[in-house]
């Protein structure tokens, strides 16, 4: 057995697995008994359901009651799924905007940690697509729109016609990216031949493009919101540092991600952060790797959108990536660390901490809920 | 008025009119398709989370649909892109040469018809087929089996592979929730598929709806051939059935573990971490290929026994098209071994 175990709850029916390999373990050790009743206990209501962020709260609750751990990462993302597939108007979304707001205060109320809240940016009108499935090389596009596109092996027919193109905001070969950026070889051994972004509000019809037809898309802002008493957050990879600090300093701290937040209307008192380096702006994935490692993102094995079919050899649960980042604030802050989200995938494999409980959902369907612990995680349910 | 003649509902369209999938029409008293050349997505996976566990297991596919469906499931899970109106759907223009061109560049196998019903756009299908095979790739198709003879003939004339859906076992079923008639197109072309083309088969099941049909759907497959690999897919509760139970795991292994003595290769899927994805060989029940179930059409193969199928154990050969082979093959220039139909 490697050093990370999955308990996956498909209703009614759990089973453990090696997350290295992802092979099945000879079941759930009672060691494990209190993790695998949590995620019995709470099945995660789906990616459209109203009570996806209720999930978060009440998991959350359970989680620090049985293992009241230094640091708490939660990750609200019912918001997205709801802006962009479950039909919702401004009213509506504006009202759930609030009723995230109130699950952070139940979340605080029940348990007294500290909250340290990052909005990730919010949505904007869909404009329309931008076909990328006919060009002569091959374009990869996030499974959700907005955000980074990578274009490999090009023709010079495909450059020329991207360039033309006023929807398309940047278009840089790897070279040129290295040069502004700098970073680790596994970085770059991944990167597109071309880097491409488009203006916000354009969704690009690739492969791994959605079937679904999104009703907004992600806008990628400059500067997001945090809302904290910490000071000296002018940077993601400030964060870190200073949540480290507190630590060490006795205070409990609850670092809270909620997606569909911007400076315009995060309904707490919050200060602008810094959401980009250079001209690149983060979307969530190389936030996270931001806020969680508190390293540049180009220090990163992995570049904000790459050929993730190419990687066929461990991690299988963890789809794009099969590089666990160890030197993670939650691997490293405190004695314990547990997260809980409700975007699958990336609470598990960016923000590193020793138990993870997670929603296990794929192209917003419900296949119940995934728990991984690792790390002081195992050592404690030993 | 023309009759379109490529599935069993053999609409009759008035001229002005589309046929029940809205994907032929009669415009000009002739029978045209609806949305040539038009794709709704492009997504590249292994082979297995089509499913399609014995044709070139651990291979890569480039999966594509258009849209539209000549049925009418109560529990679509793909209602999005089959059950709405074509013309509402985000279409783009990818020629069959351009599609091939595409799964070259990512390093593929084979490209596969998924998601929504093929027979509604079956001459892009053919026509890329052509294409595929000139280029050294294999071509494939899920489908749910309601085809004309005519249509099926052609399709199995050019598919490498094929996976049936056999949604039920009786004509009541397919009338209450399949909106068709009946049965007996499918049961003919799962027979005319079983000795013209690779076929796999799978059965989604949904609680109270046909789970107690098992039984009788094994004793088809039995009939046709106990050694085509049968999917059953725990079908999670969407679309006009959304407020169903959960299928329970524990029940339906249950009825697989019976079914058994009727099919000889079973598989259970679509829920994480199933153990039922995996190839075991019916005579010394050996582990021939291991995988892991991801969910959400995900199963990754993660040890073979032996490359071409032969039981360690009992030296008996699980029926298998082509070898296994490396997901990442045919990222590195290297000679192609597939055997492709020829034009
Ligand atoms: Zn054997």
């Amino acid at each position: 057995m490697s050093g990370e175990v999955g308990i996956i709850d498909a209703r009614e029916w759990q089973t453990a697995v090696d997350m290295r390999s992802g092979c099945t373990l000879d079941g759930i050790r009672p060691q494990w008994r209190q993790i695998s009743e949590v995620i019995d206990k709470y099945p995660y209501p789906g990616d459209l359901s109203e009570e996806g962020n209720q999930w978060v709260v009440d998991v959350s609750i359970e989680v620090v009651r049985l293992f009241n751990p230094s640091l708490v990462f939660l990750l609200f993302a019912n918001q997205t799924f709801r802006a962009l597939f479950g039909g919702i108007d401004e009213r509506t979304m504006a009202a759930e905007s609030d009723r995230v707001a109130e699950c952070i205060e139940k979340f605080v109320f029940n348990t007294g940690y500290e909250p340290f809240v990052i909005g990730t940016g919010g949505f904007c009108k869909l404009k329309g697509f931008m076909n990328l499935m006919s060009t002569d090389g091959l374009a990869l596009g996030g499974g959700i729109p907005g955000g980074h596109i990578g274009i490999f092996s090009p023709s010079d027919k495909d450059l020329d016609t991207l360039r033309s193109d006023l929807r398309v905001v940047r278009l840089v070969s790897r070279d040129e990216f290295r040069s502004q950026f700098g970073g680790n070889d596994s970085f770059y051994q991944r990167f597109p031949d071309y880097y491409m972004e488009l203006e916000d509000g354009y969704a690009a019809r690739s492969v791994y493009g959605l079937p679904r037809n999104p009703d907004r898309s992600f806008k990628l802002p400059w500067e997001i919101p945090v809302s904290t008493h910490l000071k000296g957050i002018d940077n993601l990879t400030d964060i870190r540092p200073r949540i480290e600090g507190a630590i060490n300093q006795g205070r409990k701290i609850a670092v809270i991600l909620v997606e569909g937040w911007s400076l315009e209307n995060m309904p707490l008192d919050c200060e602008p952060c810094n959401n980009h380096e250079s001209w690149l702006r983060h979307g969530l994935k190389t936030q996270c790797h931001s806020i969680f490692t508190g390293k540049s993102f180009t220090e990163c094995p992995y570049p904000p959108i790459f050929k993730c079919y190419d990687e066929d050899n461990i991690y299988p649960f963890s789809f794009d990536y099969s590089e666990p980042e160890y030197d993670t604030l939650g691997q490293t802050a405190g004695d314990l660390s547990v997260a809980i989200g409700n975007r699958s995938i990336i609470p598990h494999s960016l923000f590193g901490a020793d138990i993870t409980i997670e929603c296990f959902a794929r192209c917003v369907q419900n296949f119940g809920n995934m728990a991984v612990i690792k790390g002081r995680g195992l050592e404690l349910l030993s | 008025m023309v009759v379109c003649e490529q599935c069993e509902r053999r609409c009759r369209i008035n001229e002005g009119d589309a046929g029940y999938c809205r994907m032929y029409l009669n415009r000009t008293g002739t029978l045209e398709q609806a949305l040539p050349n038009m794709i709704s997505a492009l997504m590249i996976q292994r082979i297995e989370g089509l499913p399609v566990f014995h044709f070139y297991p651990g291979s890569r596919t480039l999966s594509f649909s258009t849209t539209g469906c000549n049925f009418d499931c109560r529990y679509c899970s793909t209602a999005f892109i089959s059950r709405v109106d074509p013309a509402e759907v985000v279409m783009h223009e990818l020629s069959p040469d351009m599609l091939v061109n595409k799964a070259l560049l990512a390093g593929c196998h084979s490209i596969s018809f998924t998601t929504n019903e093929p027979t509604v756009s079956l001459s892009y299908l053919l026509k890329l087929a052509d294409a595929a095979h000139q280029k050294g790739l294999h071509v494939g198709c899920l489908t749910n089996g309601y085809q004309t003879p005519a249509a099926a003939e052609a399709l199995a004339g050019k598919m490498d592979f094929m996976n049936v859906s056999l949604k039920g076992s009786t004509d009541g079923f397919y009338r209450d929730y399949v909106g068709v008639d009946n049965i007996s197109p499918v049961l003919r072309n799962l027979e005319y598929y079983s000795s013209h083309v690779h076929l796999e088969i799978t059965t989604p099941v949904i609680t109270d709806i046909n789970d107690d049909q098992i039984r009788e759907i094994a004793f088809i497959i039995n009939k046709i051939n106990r050694q085509i690999p049968w999917h059953v897919f725990r079908l999670l509760p969407e679309y006009k059935m959304s407020d169903r139970e959960y299928p329970d795991i524990r029940d339906l292994s249950e009825k697989l573990e019976e079914a058994r003595a009727a099919v000889d290769y079973i598989y259970f899927g679509n829920f994480p971490g199933s153990e039922w994805v995996s190839t075991y060989c019916p005579t010394c029940r050996t582990r021939l290929i291991e995988r892991v179930g991801l969910g959400g059409c995900g199963v990754k193969p993660v040890n073979f026994a032996d490359k071409n199928g032969l039981c360690p154990g009992c030296d008996v050969n699980m029926p298998l098209t082509g070898n296994c082979v490396d997901y990442s093959s045919a990222e590195i220039e290297e000679e192609k071994t597939c055997q492709v139909k020829s034009e």
